[in-house]
């Protein structure tokens, strides 16, 4: 048994609907040998509307297709092959009969989907949901990013999205968590920021916190479980590894670049560096009270160490591996965004 | 089977999934391992990080996700944390032969060169 459930809508239950078991073997089929075409469930752009079709395959279809995971999404704008998945959502749900909420037991006039033509909003969703993957994913030349799968963490759905002119942009995340609640300020050049003492066990103790965390989160010690990227929050996301491109992100999220102060009303402002492996990607630390450096490399813990394994003092001089461009310093006042 | 190189601190890193006949051969190749009794390696700097395998449902055999990284290999599975050695780096060299054509070309040259001794 396969039920596929329309993520499209945020307060009330999306609609959902069971394939008939010839419809599932054909679908699962074509799946199959479009792996590229599929992510996990949990991905998604995390957009207000159409997100994608998500499929829920019952132990007997996991077992046959043990290689697809057991709860996927296809036509949601973060797969490798995109077209393809969007080509076979598009024909389930073309040929789908009367949905029902996914929510089981779920009743009241919102159970009812009567009176919406669901598969006109799908549709449109799909449309605007390319064109929103194809800015996310911008033309990668050169330097630019992998193509294919990536290790994404789970978006937060409970995103809001802003107006700016005629584009939509994402807003921030819902920040989570911070690792400090004290904080000592302190001068640099004609600026202050405020350094708090280091915690790696708010990123490290669980596991969930410490895989969809990365070094942006920790810099700007806002924990948002998104793995989140310079300008994303801002319509802004770099996709040129090189200092210019992934700082301009950072600033567009309302980080400010040294020598650029932020007022005390910003409080805490969080001290930031940034490097970058050219054309490959960048990672940031933060400056804490205890007088050295904080960082976290990717999905892995959040250390104060290098790669020399020696306490970092001075992220100018580091072993950082392969991020040998130092860009420089930045502020993260109270109101920057980060998603 | 999903495989992640881990290799990226601030993007996401670049992964791919093995067909049914290349997630069989993992399979018999990571069952053909020598089991040590080391404690796993714990190498986890900037850069590459090394290779991680898990199971796209139901895990590898007993273990949820599996770790290769310059001749050790680490596993996570239901007795516990296992080591294992990966005798020429045989698997780590296979995983990254199967990256071929699903990551970008300068991902997979940088993994050849992690791989090559």
């Amino acid at each position: 048994m396969v039920r596929v459930t329309i993520d499209i809508f945020s307060g009330r239950p999306n609609p959902s609907f069971v394939l008939d078991e010839r419809e599932a073997q054909e679908i699962l089929r074509q799946l199959s040998a479009a792996p590229e075409a599929v992510v996990s469930a949990e991905r998604s752009l995390g957009i207000l509307g159409y997100r994608g079709l998500v499929l829920e395959l019952d132990s007997e279809a996991a077992a046959r297709h043990d290689h697809l995971p057991r709860e996927l999404r296809i036509g949601g704008g973060v797969a490798g092959a995109e077209s393809r998945g969007l080509e076979i959502a598009q024909r389930l749900v073309e040929r789908m009969g009367t949905p029902t909420p996914a929510v089981e037991g779920f009743s009241g006039p919102l159970a009812s989907y009567e009176g919406l033509d669901l598969r006109r909003l799908v549709r449109e969703g799909m449309d605007a949901l390319s064109s929103l993957a194809a800015t996310f994913n911008a033309a990668p030349t050169g330097n630019a990013a992998p193509t294919g799968d990536v290790a994404t963490a789970t978006d937060d759905v409970s995103v809001s999205t802003l107006s700016t002119g005629d584009a939509t942009v994402m807003a921030g995340a819902t920040v989570l968590g911070t690792d400090a609640s004290s904080w000592t300020t302190y001068t640099v050049g004609t600026c202050q920021y405020e350094g708090s003492a280091f915690n790696p066990n708010f990123w490290n103790a669980q596991r969930t916190v410490m895989r969809n965390n990365n070094c942006y989160n920790y810099a700007s010690n806002r924990r948002t479980d998104t793995f989140a990227q310079p300008g994303r929050a801002t319509g802004a996301q770099a996709t040129i590894m090189a200092c210019t491109n992934v700082g301009n992100g950072a600033t567009s999220d309302g980080a400010l670049a040294v020598p650029t102060c932020a007022d005390a009303t910003q409080s805490p402002r969080h001290y930031m560096a940034l490097v970058i492996w050219p054309g490959t990607d960048y990672h940031w630390y933060r400056k804490h009270s205890d007088g050295f450096w904080g960082h976290k490399p990717g999905q892995t813990a959040a250390r104060n160490y290098d790669n020399s394994n020696n306490i970092i003092y001075d992220p100018q001089t580091a072993n950082r591996g392969g991020y040998t461009d130092f860009c420089g310093y930045y502020f993260g006042p109270a109101s920057m965004q980060i998603r | 089977m999903r495989v992640e190189a881990d290799l990226f601190s601030g993007r996401p890193n670049p992964a791919w999934t093995l067909d049914e006949a290349e997630s069989a051969t993992f399979a018999r190749l990571f069952a053909g391992l020598v089991r040590t009794a080391a404690p796993p390696w714990l190498e986890d700097g900037l850069g590459y990080r090394g290779l991680r395998v898990t199971g796209t449902d139901g895990g590898i055999g007993e273990c949820e996700e599996v770790r290769v990284l310059r001749g050790h290999v680490a596993a996570r599975c239901t007795d516990g944390e296992r080591s294992y050695l990966d005798t020429e780096r045989a698997l780590e060299r296979w995983l990254v032969g199967s990256a071929r054509g699903r990551v970008d070309a300068q991902v997979l040259q940088m993994l050849r060169a992690e791989v090559e001794v």
